[in-house]
């Protein structure tokens, strides 16, 4: 694989003199990290959260759930009010008192002990998108937590991340964003490579098409890797964005660039050339973004788009970030499964797909 | 060092190259000439191993090209096309090509600096590959191809579009290899090029082989002869002579071309005395009489039907 390294080494080289990419890569999203954060709460002030509790089930695992999250929070940034009825709640978070409502249905415990838990509800303002968001992470954390230890479940009390602040979701939202189009910028020069016969020329050399798509792609996933890296870093730093336990987050960034050269990879190749490429795939990024909440959090827009941001890569990433920062230092990758399944399952199929309309290199016209 | 058998390769329902073979032997340069759309890019991409066959058999220097890389490890491949980054310096445009076929360390440095001063590009090898002119690239290109002292050189077309020095320091380097032993197939447009650089020619068309040999084999195989061109100064001159001498003992064949009066011959300098004789008693008078050498263009137009640039 000694020539796929070489290949890997050159367009690294290649990506890292273009001035242009790294304006795209870093320093547009830290750029606009920081200026949506300052627009949106500040980067230094923590949010205040209001959330009403709803425990319909009234039993010690659902005050031990409640209890868990009471306990949690510092500085007040998350004010929990427990309220008797659901329609109560709903009113409140109606009014905008409340931003969103946490919900334990009755039977829950018993649910939970059967090995079928029926699921916690959740009802956000559209007036307090960050509201939901939290209150949804909440939900999947402590779901998360009942599906990996089984029933019932042993409740910690521990931080679950109450400072999350515009800052912490927009950081990792245009990560996410900037990601897709440098990785685009970085699948059109591949592609200009294919329309400009320099592949069919590797295609020439004593080396496997393998190898060639490997130091190629491996290069793209690369790339993506430093990228994500160097903005989580330094919003963690500039900033303080909490991006959540190292492992999981790791991980899920591992995933998510892989997504990002799958999906971008299917679209370039299929296009077959780098100008239509890149035309296509700056419209995929942009509709995947708007889908996955990246312009505007599903929170606060229709439930359907909720769904719909679950249907894109960008918008599980997204997902899985915001849930391990509202989860704090609890947070397991069971917290993020489906993110790293959607992500890595749609990055290796798109690279499959690549892989397939590429191996056969053909000669420019001419 | 080359040997090619039964190529063929079919795109859908067109049969792009069929039934084709040739060899390349040591220190040679063959020329393979067709008109576009012949099947010479698509020969040269299965003979480097580019597009798989869908027939045939490839042997470089005794080599299987199906078996491993080693086969292709021997070939220095120059596309047409720049197989180039403008975007990287001309010194880092080789190290790359030449870590491509393996070349590391003190090797690699040694190669590029040879290759290099082989195109009479050391001076610039610094600037950008965006920054040189065509020649300069194709040269570049060239370069890049023999970095690894192959054995078979490939070049399609080198010398697309190159300034004069350019092309120049391109045949001379060719020259020069085949002096060294590479075998070297060699595509182009230019006819003087082939006349010049090839020792023996192929021409294709229709993805088939039509002819091969020497330069004089060929003109001698179609038993093409000498041409006389009279030339005239008025108009229609040159017509009214064609009845005059169309019946001329040695003459194969008469046509007119605006002022100018064409005969086909097989031995054009014994003809001249009768032509003269006739032209002047039909009244007629020449202001030009020239007997043209056949070259490869009228072989190539009777083979193919038409010219090497259509």
């Amino acid at each position: 694989m000694r020539g796929a390294l070489r290949i890997c080494q050159k367009d690294v080289r290649q990506r890292l003199r273009d001035r242009t990419a790294l304006g795209i890569g870093l320093v547009a999203p830290l750029v606009l990290s920081a200026l949506i954060g300052l627009a949106l709460g500040g980067i230094r002030s923590g949010l205040q959260v209001r959330l009403a509790l709803v425990d319909l089930d009234q039993t010690p695992l659902s005050r031990g759930l409640a209890d868990s999250l009471r306990q949690g929070w510092p500085e007040r940034s998350v004010v929990l009010e427990p309220v008797a009825s659901e329609s109560e709640a709903a009113a409140e978070v109606a009014s905008g008192r409340l931003g969103a409502l946490l919900l334990v249905p009755a039977g829950f415990a018993r649910s939970v002990a059967a090995g079928a838990p029926l699921a916690l509800q959740v009802r956000s303002s559209a007036a307090q998108p960050l509201a939901g968001r939290l209150a949804r992470a909440l939900a999947r954390r402590f779901a998360a937590r009942l599906g990996a230890q089984g029933p019932p479940p042993a409740l910690e009390a521990r931080t679950p991340g109450g400072r999350l602040r515009p800052i912490d979701t927009y950081a990792p939202s245009l990560a996410v964003m900037f990601l897709f189009f440098s990785v685009l910028g970085g699948m059109r020069a591949f592609q200009a490579e294919a329309d400009g016969g320099t592949l069919v020329r590797l295609a020439a050399a004593p080396l496997s098409m393998g190898e060639i798509l490997a130091g190629k792609i491996g290069a793209l996933i690369l790339l993506g890797a430093l990228q994500f890296g160097v903005l989580g870093v330094a919003t963690r730093l500039l900033f303080g964005v909490r991006w959540g336990p190292l492992f999981p987050t790791a991980a899920l960034a591992a995933t998510t660039v892989l997504a990002a050269v799958g999906v971008l990879a299917f679209v370039v190749s299929a296009v077959g050339n780098a100008a239509g490429g890149w035309v296509l795939g700056s419209a995929v990024v942009f509709v995947f973004s708007l889908l996955g909440g990246q312009f505007l959090p599903p929170e606060g827009l229709p439930d359907f788009f909720d769904t719909l941001a679950r249907w894109t890569p960008n918008g599980q990433a997204l997902r899985g970030f915001i849930d391990l920062a509202a989860a704090g230092d609890g947070a397991t990758l069971a917290l993020i499964r489906e993110p790293l399944a959607v992500t890595g399952v749609v990055g290796a199929a798109g690279i499959a797909a690549c892989a397939l309309r590429l191996r056969r290199p053909r000669a420019p016209r001419g | 060092m080359l040997i090619a058998r039964g190529l063929r390769k079919r795109f859908g329902e067109r049969l792009a190259v069929d039934d084709l073979g040739f060899e390349v032997r040591r220190g040679e340069v063959y020329g393979l000439l067709g008109p576009n759309g012949a099947g010479k890019t698509t020969t040269i991409l299965m003979l480097c191993g580019v597009l798989p066959r869908d027939g045939g058999h490839v042997t470089i220097d005794g080599l299987d090209l199906d078996v491993g890389a080693a086969a292709r490890a021997r070939i220095g491949f120059a596309p047409q096309w720049l197989g180039l980054y403008l975007d990287m310096t001309g010194r880092e445009n080789l190290e790359f090509w030449g870590r491509m076929v393996g070349l590391e360390g003190a090797g690699l440095r040694r190669a590029v600096e040879d290759s290099l001063a082989a195109v009479g590009l050391a001076e610039r090898a610094r600037e950008l590959a965006a920054t040189y002119s065509g020649g300069m690239l194709r040269r570049l290109n060239l370069a890049s191809a023999i970095l690894h002292r192959p054995p078979l050189l490939v070049l399609d077309e080198p010398t697309v579009g190159v300034d004069p020095q350019s092309r120049n320091a391109i045949f001379e380097l060719v020259e020069r290899m085949r002096g060294e032993g590479t075998a070297i197939l060699y595509t182009t447009h230019y006819l003087e090029e082939a006349e010049r650089l090839c020792d023996r020619i192929g021409i294709i068309d229709a993805g088939r082989l039509c002819a091969e040999g020497t330069r004089g084999a060929l003109v001698a195989g179609l038993g093409v002869g000498r041409r006389v061109e009279v030339g005239f100064e008025g108009e229609g001159a040159a017509a009214a002579a064609v009845p005059a001498v169309s019946s001329l003992p040695g003459v194969e064949g008469a046509s007119a071309a605006g002022r100018t009066l064409q005969l086909a011959t097989r031995d054009g300098p014994a003809l001249l005395p009768s032509l003269l004789q006739a032209l002047v008693g039909a009244g007629l008078a020449p202001t030009r009489v020239e007997v043209v050498e056949p070259d490869l263009q009228e072989v190539f137009l009777r083979l193919t039907g038409k010219a090497l640039r259509d």
